[in-house]
């Protein structure tokens, strides 16, 4: 039993990197959470879909994707788990021409390629997965006029949404020069992105300017596309470099058992390598390169945990509309800080060591 | 390690196959294109409501009553019109009109079956 409740908070013990199965697991309690199933049958792109009854289809794949969830979460089998959840979804897709979406497919395809990595190859598949997306992206944004005359955004935001701030903005650059503008920079965005995701090195500003980009565009569309944003916040959070070792530096009368019960239920001592030891002032933590005094609250943001939780409080409560969407969203973005700046150090060290050879 | 590279080289295929087909079903082509649509169909000299448009032809078309949008290629929703009433409806065939406008530009019509020059 207690194998089960800590199950899904441990991030070892798998041929995994741990940031690839946390990316996982944060994407399928979307999926749960946002009642994603897969599409129902309707009119194929493969006609060999068809020898499976309409009736059994949507249940034969519902099951399935719970069985990958289970395996995802409560086995050592998450390869497996993550690889049924992408066939199925992707199989869903191919099965029913007019639910075709690129952000489900997306989501799909992220699962499978985490079902195909392993600790040889790992983050390569997905940073390689990434570079596609955006390279296609760009290349079929760079052969359609509407992108280049202002007529996509024009069409997106003023026919389609009529969003009052675009208007207001689009009155005070007249001429279509915003709606052009906001074309080229979506472009480049997305252009510049294929360099930042393929370059190791450069990953580190790719989440920057990935989550922004995405959480942007999130909010002027007030459109999560389905569980694109989740898909791509949940790939960013892949490429960070998760802290391995937290070194927590409390007053004694903090370290009680009762205490390194609680910690150890969040999911610390599963994967993080916690040392605690007793000091007289203040309280410090320090993950691998990342070394801050702050509220011991904070330590909770840097649990497996606390990504469930902030990944779904907008769902499960169901209000994710207006200032409590934009308050979470953002808590979500600055949990993330600590983490980004670890990685970001341990970029600089790498790059002090290689010059230094 | 080898079955993930391919399934990435076999993306990048359809992302360049896509520039040459205009349905671009998987080439990484999300959001590409607005377009504005609305559907007529006529089916035994009767014209089908949007529920029933939705049915057969398993579409989330019409789901408000605005006028509905597609993000992909319009030629994708052509397609499978074509498909659905060559492989099931044979013996009750629809005739078929969508009226379309790409991104602000002037309207256009799609038929099926195809009108005869």
């Amino acid at each position: 039993m207690r194998f089960i409740f800590t199950h899904p908070f441990r991030l070892h013990n798998t041929d995994l990197p741990p940031e690839l199965l946390l990316t996982a697991r944060l994407v399928a309690l979307v999926l749960i959470f946002r009642k994603n199933r897969p599409f129902p049958q309707g009119i194929t792109y493969l006609r060999i879909l068809e020898i499976v009854p309409a009736d059994s289809w949507l249940t034969g794949s519902l099951l399935i994707m719970l069985a990958g969830v289970f395996l995802l979460f409560f086995t050592p089998f998450v390869r497996g788990g993550s690889l049924l959840i992408g066939g199925i979804l992707l199989l869903s897709i191919l099965g029913c021409r007019g639910c075709l979406s690129n952000a489900h497919l997306y989501t799909a395809v992220l699962f499978i390629i985490i079902g195909l990595s392993s600790s040889t190859s790992g983050k390569t598949l997905l940073r390689w997965q990434l570079g596609v997306l955006y390279f296609g992206a760009t290349l079929n944004k760079m052969m359609t006029s509407g992108w280049w005359n202002g007529a996509y955004f024009d069409a997106l935001m003023i026919e389609r949404h009529n969003n009052a701030l675009y208007i207001q903005l689009s009155e005070i650059f007249p001429g279509g020069n915003l709606s052009l503008f906001m074309g080229l920079l979506v472009m480049a965005t997305e252009g510049v992105l294929i360099v930042l995701v393929l370059w190791p090195r450069w990953n580190i500003y790719a989440i920057a300017v990935g989550i922004l980009f995405h959480t942007a565009i999130t909010f002027t569309a007030n459109n999560t596309y389905g569980p694109f944003w989740y898909a791509m916040l949940a790939s960013y959070i892949g490429l960070t470099t998760f802290p391995t070792h937290i070194n927590l530096k409390l007053p004694a009368n903090f370290i009680t058992h009762q205490f390194k019960t609680s910690v150890s239920v969040l999911g610390f001592s599963h994967y993080y390598r916690v040392t605690i030891s007793p000091v007289f002032e203040g309280i410090e933590f320090c993950f691998n390169h990342f070394s801050q005094r702050q509220h011991p609250v904070l330590y909770l943001l840097f649990t497996t945990s606390s990504f469930y939780y902030v990944m779904l409080l907008p769902l499960t409560i169901n209000l994710f509309h207006g200032w409590l969407r934009n308050g979470l969203a953002v808590i979500l973005l600055l949990s993330l800080i600590p983490i980004f700046f670890d990685t970001y150090q341990a970029r600089q060290r790498f790059l002090g060591n290689a010059s230094s050879f | 390690m080898i079955i993930g590279a391919v399934f990435i080289v076999i993306q990048l295929g359809l992302v360049f196959q896509g520039q040459f087909e205009k349905t671009k079903h998987f080439c990484w082509a999300p959001h590409n294109t607005m377009v504005a649509y609305s559907i007529d169909v006529t089916v035994d000299g009767q014209k089908l409501d949007i529920v029933q448009i939705r049915e057969r032809y398993a579409i989330y078309y019409g789901a408000d009553d605005k006028v509905s949008w597609e993000v992909h290629s319009i030629h994708n929703l052509f397609e499978l019109i074509e498909i659905a009433e060559k492989r099931f409806y044979q013996d009750h065939p629809a005739e078929v009109v969508i009226q379309y406008r790409i991104e602000g530009e002037e309207e256009r019509y799609w038929y099926y079956p195809k009108l005869s020059d």
